[in-house]
């Protein structure tokens, strides 16, 4: 019978292929290269004039639909206008790690600006991380991740990002691209509706643009949280981690009142995600790392809780009742439509109460997903490592790749 | 020129071994030497990457992978196939036993980032910070799939072992 020891004993696979393996010659590639290089400039040269003529076109990306037929850009107020006119600088070090890195978490605001988190590694060891944002006009800004060490998260505020990490600097970046290093809050400090979440190494946080602060929230479990949100009227919503004890709860407060919490029926971490009254919980078998200090956001779910009122009631659903066996990433459309991922293939809600779900074709392999986009209230921006492209996901099952990509 | 000559050296020493890596990944030497050919070209002709790294072979790593996943996402999404380790008889190698090639299978079936994880690890012998930088993960997340993936594959040789023997 095959064994999990044999594992190890598969490198033969690697080492055989790597002894029979004659190498092409050099020049062989490097006439490829060359060749490709004339076709870039030949392409370049016909897309300037073609840009120079034509204004208001259509462009599709290769084997791609187009994204919704909403315009990408709303049509700009005042206010946005006067943001428009200041972006800091990018950069041009942040520039390099977004150009050659890889991407290692984004999120989108209520405006529909997209930011990005890349890493370089030129060595395993050491990584630089550079963030990256680009407004919903299509303009970018970028810059360095003040650490060298750890993947840092990137989370949402109503017109702000964050990146942070366990042990790092929880770097807090306005949509003109300026930046905060946010300090830790006092004790009593009550969140703003939208704050972003901070990961510290006891469990999330919020952010608090206005004093460049963090805030930390006691749970009514006295447990580490493992998601925050804060709804428009200010009510804390929380899933915590439940340590040793049973299960999660997921737990709301109003502002200036008490908690209620909704113990999930299976084991593992709390998450949550949320779009007006309705809230959706999972329990996440989500394996232990080492003794990393983690926030486990993907993992197998054992109970699916949903309210649609606020909390008043809850709805429960067994993990066999589920489309999907995994979570990856999910999120919710401004108008209210849940869209998960498992990786590999990706449902949307079809009813009021989130407990029907219909698979959304063309949208496989979503790695990340990141909801709440007012401009756009119908769509929910999911990346795939696979393809390295975001795709707009809409709450009716349409999937297209997005007309501003993350880099 | 100088950049070319510099690559030039890192294809002499790196060449074959990325292939065998990459054939952990793909399952394929063929599509394995495809992808590390594209990795490259593309090298070559890009102005970025390979510039700012200090860590070629590293960096060219990374970039095969990627590009060995989105050859499988669009045969996945276009035929509907999956990519199956050793599926030509010319990359299967010769000696394998029974019960290595039912871990081979059992592989193939893991989810993508499972995959990968497994492979490069145990079968292209990276450490796993060496995994986290070529698959743009947290050394974390990539433990936790080492661990996911190691569930799996238990799950679905014991399945194996039932349907062969029930």
């Amino acid at each position: 019978m095959a064994d999990l020891r044999d594992l190890e004993s598969l490198r033969v696979v690697s080492e055989d292929a790597r002894d029979r393996t004659v190498p092409p010659r050099f020049d062989d590639l490097l006439a490829r290269a060359r060749r490709r290089r004339r076709r870039r400039t030949v392409a370049t040269g016909v897309l300037a004039a073609a840009v120079a003529t034509v204004v208001g076109g259509v462009a599709l990306l290769p084997g791609t639909s187009p994204e919704s037929s909403a315009p990408d850009t709303p049509v700009a107020t005042d206010g946005q206008r006067e943001r428009a006119a200041a972006l800091a600088p990018a950069d041009p070090r942040a520039v390099a790690v977004v150009e050659s890195g890889i991407l290692h978490s984004f999120a989108t605001d209520q405006r529909g600006d997209r930011f990005g988190v890349w890493a370089s590694c030129p060595d395993p060891s050491s990584c630089r991380y550079a963030w990256q944002l680009v407004r919903a006009d299509g303009r970018t800004t970028a810059g360095l991740y003040p650490a060298d060490t750890g993947g840092p998260h990137a989370t949402a505020g109503p017109d702000y990002f964050v990146a942070t990490w366990y042990d790092g600097p929880q770097l807090l970046v306005a949509d003109d691209g300026a930046t905060t290093r946010l300090t830790a809050a006092s004790a009593g400090a009550e969140p703003a509706p939208g704050s972003a979440t901070v990961v510290t190494t006891g469990g999330v946080a919020l952010a608090d643009r206005d004093s460049g602060h963090w805030l930390a929230v006691d749970a009514p479990t006295g447990r580490p949280w493992n998601t925050l949100d804060v709804a428009d009227d200010g009510t804390l919503w929380g899933a915590d981690q439940p340590g040793t004890d049973p299960a999660a709860v997921v737990a709301h407060r109003p502002p200036g009142g008490a908690w209620e919490q909704e113990p999930l029926r299976g084991p593992g971490t709390g998450v949550l995600v949320r779009s007006g009254d309705r809230v959706a919980a999972l329990a996440l078998d989500a394996p232990a790392v080492g003794g990393d200090v983690t926030v486990p956001s993907s993992g197998v779910p054992t109970d699916y809780a949903v309210t649609t009122d606020g909390g008043a009631t809850w709805r429960h659903l067994a993990a066999a009742d589920l489309p999907f066996t995994s979570l990856e990433s999910w999120a919710a459309t401004a108008d209210g439509t849940l869209v998960v991922s498992d990786g590999v293939r990706v449902w949307r809600t079809t009813d009021d109460g989130w407990t029907r779900f219909a698979e959304v074709p063309g949208a496989g392999g979503l790695n990340r997903l990141s909801g709440d986009d007012l401009a756009h209230p119908d769509r929910v921006y999911g990346y795939s490592y696979d393809d390295d492209r975001l795709v707009v996901v809409t709450s009716s099952g349409q999937a297209s790749v997005a007309t501003h990509q993350l880099r | 020129m100088g950049t070319e000559r510099t690559l030039e050296e890192v294809y002499d020493g790196s060449y074959r071994r990325l292939v065998g890596q990459l054939t952990a990944v793909t399952g394929s030497r063929s599509e394995a030497e495809d992808v590390v050919q594209e990795a490259f070209v593309k090298a070559l002709s890009q102005r970025h990457g390979l510039r700012e790294t200090d860590h070629p072979e590293a960096w060219l790593r990374t970039v095969a992978v990627n590009l060995a996943r989105s050859r499988w996402r669009r045969r996945h999404r276009f035929a509907g196939l999956m990519p199956v380790l050793a599926t030509d008889p010319a990359d299967a190698p010769p000696d394998l036993e029974p019960d290595r090639l039912a871990l081979l299978d059992a592989l193939a079936d893991l989810p993508t980032a499972q995959r990968e994880a497994i492979a490069l690890h145990h079968l292209a012998d990276l450490s796993v910070a060496e995994v986290a930088a070529t698959v743009g993960a947290p050394v974390g997340t990539v433990k936790a799939r080492l661990s996911r993936g190691r569930a799996a594959l238990g799950v679905l040789l014991t399945d194996t072992e039932e349907v062969s023997c029930g």
